[in-house]
């Protein structure tokens, strides 16, 4: 009796192993195959009646009969970069790239091709090369909005306060505008002028509805993070204007979308972002809403997102380490590793955002001088964060 | 019910994959056997529709049919943007067979292919050129399979070449993992402590009972160590077992303070032997963070696994030599420890180690039980 017990035992041990085998195999090589069907989708693309990528198209045939033509490879580099962007896409970001191929690795290039190369060196993470770029540009142009604009996005998501709060004041002297505003109250927030900056975009944000429908989401997103770090309710509201002014911006579906993971609202995730997980950062926030809501495609989603960061890696890119970090931590359970990918974070960006990472790898992991590192950071800048500041209290010092 | 499962399958497989948005990668694999040389290349269909079209009716949606439709071109296209060359020329790539995937970030046209050089080769050159002029961070992710031995590079603008001699695999492995063993032993400060403090005693009483029985008592016991933790490198580089590195780091700390506290008062006895295995097998833990899980199998992970092993143990026996002649002469020529009686040295030091090891152990066994 007890040794048939056993052997069945035995038989769905080798059974489970067998399917684990099988799991890994499959994950590991997967096998080419010859579709049984002609009709078979194999891939989605951009229909080619895009007005986008008409465009696109238009311009690229037109620059191949004029190769040297540099203002016409700036607009099309521009409209490219603009989906890469948009759509979190980095291939559009090569393609913008390799548009500019011609002129990339010039020291001096002309001003606008110089100020578009920062911006793609920035989606590409490459921080330090965007910033030679754009300062070497305000050297020449100093009253170069764009320049200053992009140079404020830059030096706040390296950390460097004082450089952003310098850039937005430059901003402000050439074009008092809701642009300059936004920029100020995102650096003066998470500097120890919390309240003040919400009082003045928020007023900036009502009195003058941006035109540029961009402009008034990435405001109203600002406007939102700066409530939702204070523990305002009202940041509901905001990310739901700044969604309504520009509906498919990913930034702001993923800022949206912690917002409502934070405030226990896992369904509101998987409404606000139903058919959007081809982008990485909107799949993590899928993932974790399934898993918080108990369905059953929590797991289907963490092994899609095991396989992206692991082509990613393949190629040696590291755009993902904040998302990949959270990825191990939450959905894997492995502090350690997500320790050492929120430290490798930290070295190229310093956000609130990255901080919270850090923090919670450090706490799970158990990584004293991590805690302290972030407890400073945070005493220092004087940032005022409440998820953060609790999580610092329960933290061992 | 078995309808419903069946109409579900249906389903799950017509409904078009989620492609994700990642940077453009092919994956190029080349496999060298005793039949010949073959390739596979995994071009994504997002990239072949920029560079040739594939999307004939424009509707967003790639088809099978339309990828067939477009086989012609997508091997011409994908075929002038790769040099192979070896044998004492450039080779002939001819298509085989096309087929389909799905990676991480969508569909791909699976393009098979033999490779036929002027001249059987003793080695390959590969230029790679897929994509550049579009997207300058397209990479091609080489593999090349030289019966068994893997060798993997990323291909890109600054790096389109590739070259490979076939055998050398093994060699050059082994030699990459020694230099790997012995970086890794040097840079060690716990493992080089538990060393001396392993070794001291024999090292001490070098005189007395003359430098080969010593030789030899140090020879074992480093050998009895190597070989322990040859077993734990193994198994934790072949991912059957997995210890966190703050556990083993803690217990590494513990050996070194054990075997300290036998140097000062001998509670051990003659079961030193035992000591240098069965801490060997600890310290293997942590050589295994430094080597990471391998992705190799067969011949080249046995040249990796004893080349990392050979790494340490040449870095030993150096040192465990350097040691003992050192000792031989200071002591030959009665060179004595001023106001020391010569007792006393093997109990100072390793009452020092202990002191240092203790409060690593504490420090390190600190944070696993009292941080929530």
């Amino acid at each position: 009796m007890e040794q048939a017990v056993i052997r069945t035992q035995a038989k769905i041990s080798a059974l489970i192993v067998l399917a684990a085998a099988g799991v890994t195999a499959r994950q590991g090589d997967a096998a080419p195959f010859v579709p049984p069907d002609d009709n078979q989708v194999l891939q989605r693309v951009l229909p080619s009646a895009d007005p986008r990528l008409r465009a696109i198209r238009d311009k690229s045939a037109v620059l191949a009969q004029h190769p040297g033509d540099l203002d016409l490879a700036v607009d099309l580099a521009a409209r490219q970069l603009s989906i890469g962007v948009a759509e979190a896409d980095p291939r559009f970001v090569g393609y913008a790239q390799g548009t500019l191929a011609p002129w990339w690795r010039e020291p001096e290039p002309p001003v606008p091709l110089r100020v578009l190369r920062a911006r793609i060196l920035q989606a590409q993470h490459d921080f330090p090369a965007a910033k030679r770029d754009l300062r070497a540009v305000l050297a020449i142009d100093p009253d170069h909005v764009d320049a200053h604009l992009v140079l404020a996005g830059v030096s706040e998501t390296t950390g460097d306060l004082a450089a952003a709060r310098t850039a937005c004041d430059d901003l402000a002297r050439i074009r008092p505008t809701l642009a300059a505003t936004a920029c100020a109250a995102s650096v003066d927030s998470v500097s120890g002028h919390a309240e003040q900056a919400y009082d003045a975009l928020e007023v900036a944000t009502a009195r003058a509805p941006a035109r540029d429908p961009s402009l008034q989401c990435w405001a109203l997103t600002i406007l939102a993070e700066i409530a939702q770090r204070r523990g305002d309710p009202a940041a509901d509201g905001h990310f739901k204007d700044a969604l309504a002014a520009s509906p498919a911006d990913v930034y702001t579906l993923t800022a949206y979308a912690d917002y409502l993971l934070d405030q226990k609202r896992p369904a509101d995730v998987t409404r606000l972002l139903a058919g959007k997980n081809r982008i990485d950062a909107l799949l993590l926030r899928l993932a974790l809403a399934a898993r918080d809501s108990g369905a059953s495609d929590a797991g289907a989603y963490a092994d899609e997102l095991a396989a992206r960061y692991a082509a990613a890696r393949a190629r040696g890119e590291q755009l993902h380490l904040r998302d990949e970090s959270r990825f191990e931590l939450e959905l894997r359970h492995q502090p350690q590793r997500a320790l050492e990918l929120a430290r490798q974070n930290w070295e190229m960006q310093r956000t609130p955002l990255d901080a919270r990472i850090y923090l919670e790898a450090a706490t799970a992991a158990k990584d004293a001088p991590s805690i302290r590192l972030i407890a400073d950071w945070t005493a220092n800048t004087g940032l005022e964060d409440r998820t953060l500041h609790d999580m610092l209290a329960k933290a061992p010092a | 019910m078995k309808a419903l499962l069946a109409a579900l399958l249906v389903l799950l497989l017509a409904a078009p994959p989620a492609a994700a948005h990642l940077s453009s990668d092919s994956y190029l694999r080349i496999d060298v056997s005793d039949r010949g040389i073959a390739g596979q290349w995994d071009i994504a269909l997002r990239d072949l529709d920029v560079a040739v079209g594939i999307d004939a009716n424009g509707d967003g949606d790639i088809t099978w049919g339309e990828v067939k439709a477009k086989r012609r071109e997508i091997e011409a296209y994908a075929f002038s943007h790769l040099t192979v060359s070896g044998g004492g020329g450039d080779c002939a790539l001819s298509p085989t067979a096309e087929l389909a995937d799905q990676h991480a970030d969508g569909g791909y046209a699976v393009l098979r292919f033999d490779i036929r050089c002027p001249a059987k080769p003793s080695a390959l050159s590969l230029r790679y050129r897929l994509l550049f002029d579009l997207d300058p961070t397209h990479r091609g992710l080489l593999t090349v399979n030289d019966h068994g031995a893997a060798h993997t590079a990323i291909l890109g603008p600054d790096r389109p070449g590739y070259s490979v001699a076939f055998g050398a695999g093994q060699t050059a492995g082994f030699l990459s993992f020694l230099r790997l063993g012995i970086e890794h032993i040097v840079g060690g400060r716990d493992h080089l402590l538990f060393l001396a403090v392993l070794l001291m005693p024999a090292l001490g009483h070098v005189r007395r009972r003359g430098i080969w029985a010593s030789l030899l008592e140090a020879g074992t016991l480093l050998s009895l160590f190597t070989a322990a933790h040859a077993v734990t490198v193994t198994l934790a580089a072949l991912r059957i077992i997995e210890v966190p590195a703050r556990i083993s780091e803690a217990a590494i700390a513990f050996s070194i303070a054990v075997t300290a506290a036998d140097n000062i008062r001998p509670f051990l006895g003659n079961r030193r032997g035992v000591i240098a295995f069965g801490f060997g097998l600890i310290h293997g833990l942590g050589f295994a963070s430094a080597l990471g899980p391998l992705a190799l199998r067969g011949w080249p992970l046995v040249a990796a696994l004893v080349g990392f092993n050979t790494g340490i143990e040449l870095v030993q026996l150096t040192l465990a030599l350097i040691a003992f002649a050192v000792m031989f002469l200071v002591t030959g020529r009665g060179i004595r420890m001023p106001r020391l009686p010569a007792g006393a040295l093997l109990p100072l030091t390793s009452l020092v180690i202990f002191g240092f090891s203790a409060y690593w152990f504490i420090d390190r066994s600190f944070l696993l039980v009292t941080l929530p």
